[in-house]
């Protein structure tokens, strides 16, 4: 990905104006993204929407779009994964909420675009592994497989056939990966 | 994302081209060309490359190929040939350049599993990691600190990852391999 890069604080990062591209902070460096592909946005669409059902059925927290998370204060870090969950115990204060989430996230999904390189989105799957991030989804339209990490040493990689389970993170969720990407209108 | 060229071909036309600097593979009836590797890949390929024959060659378990050697993953129809492998590797190991697509990567270690075999290691230099492979459902990954293991492909292989990736001065470069 071409990204252009800017040195800042997490402060600095949190005060920046609102546009059109997904901007995180890694290791102090402004990196960039262009709006999502139409693969992309769908799927983080279709995830958000199948988390969200599930979620607030069972009243076990809330879900996030592309909302930014302090992983790490030094080197300043956040990520601002495509879809997040955070469990209700750990969901902040009201007067919290105009910031950054200053967390982990229990949940983070990223979509991989055509143009994603394998070192960014390593970087990201560790990145949310090293903040305590008990659960991530990298999403792989192309391939229609979805690698979960639960910790370093369980990491899996699901194809259609095989269900996406919650662990102890969403306990009881299972959605088949076909499911996942099953488009319900053709062309 | 690496800029490639595509042609579509049988894997018998696969087999006839002439050999030329670039590493180039049939994916799915496409020819994908990839440039040659940077030297601190190249350099990187080389140590694990070293590293994995000097255990084979002192337990006799098998032989190493390296980079350019052909493994025909998917065949259909079978087709005779010589040239290349026509077998599943049991022990891919690519290299992560900073062109790769994570698309590419996912793809090569996807079919090397579904292929048979055994044990992937994708080992990526700018965050000096290793994923390791065993089956779809059985995916580590190792940092330095952690050691590299065999299991029971190359059983009482052990190497720390600190090891592969040497001082830490940042790495880059392009396409390669190492195969057992």
């Amino acid at each position: 990905m071409t990204g252009v890069e800017t040195l800042m604080t997490v402060d600095e990062f949190e005060r920046l104006p609102d546009d059109e591209w997904r901007t995180e902070l890694v290791r102090g460096r402004v990196v960039r993204e262009p709006p999502a592909t139409l693969d992309q946005g769908w799927l983080a669409s279709r995830v958000s929407f199948v988390l969200t059902d599930f979620v607030n059925r069972h009243g076990l927290g809330e879900t996030f779009l592309a909302t930014g998370f302090v992983l790490f204060e030094e080197p300043p870090t956040v990520r601002a994964p495509h879809v997040a969950f955070v469990s209700r115990s750990r969901l902040p204060s009201r007067e919290e909420s105009v910031h950054f989430g200053r967390m982990a996230p229990d949940l983070a999904v990223e979509i991989v675009s055509p143009s994603s390189t394998a070192t960014e989105i390593l970087d990201r799957a560790v990145d949310y592994i090293d903040s305590g991030t008990p659960l991530v989804w990298v999403v792989e339209p192309s391939r229609r497989s979805v690698t979960v990490y639960h910790s370093r040493n369980e990491i899996r990689l699901l194809q259609e056939g095989d269900a996406l389970d919650g662990y102890d993170v969403l306990p009881g969720f299972s959605v088949p990966v076909a499911e996942l990407f099953a488009r319900s209108t053709t062309g | 994302m690496s800029t490639r060229i595509e042609t579509l071909m049988t894997l018998d036309e696969f087999e006839r081209l002439p050999d030329d600097e670039s590493r180039t593979e049939l994916v799915r009836g496409r020819l994908v060309r990839e440039p040659p590797t940077g030297m601190d890949h190249g350099r990187l390929a080389s140590r694990v490359d070293r590293r994995i024959a000097t255990f084979v060659e002192e337990h006799g378990l098998g032989e190493v190929f390296i980079a350019e050697t052909g493994f025909v993953l998917f065949e259909d129809p079978p087709e005779e040939s010589t040239r290349f492998g026509r077998m599943a590797p049991d022990l891919a190991v690519e290299v992560v350049s900073p062109s790769n697509t994570a698309v590419e990567i996912l793809d090569k270690t996807a079919d090397y599993l579904e292929a048979g075999t055994r044990l992937v290691w994708v080992v990526e230099p700018t965050r000096r990691c290793v994923t390791v492979y065993r089956s779809r459902n059985e995916i580590r990954l190792l940092r330095e600190g952690d050691e590299l293991e065999g299991y029971d492909v190359l059983p009482g292989f052990s190497l720390p990852v600190a090891e592969i990736f040497g001082p830490s001065t940042g790495a880059g470069g392009t396409s390669s391999e190492v195969s057992k």
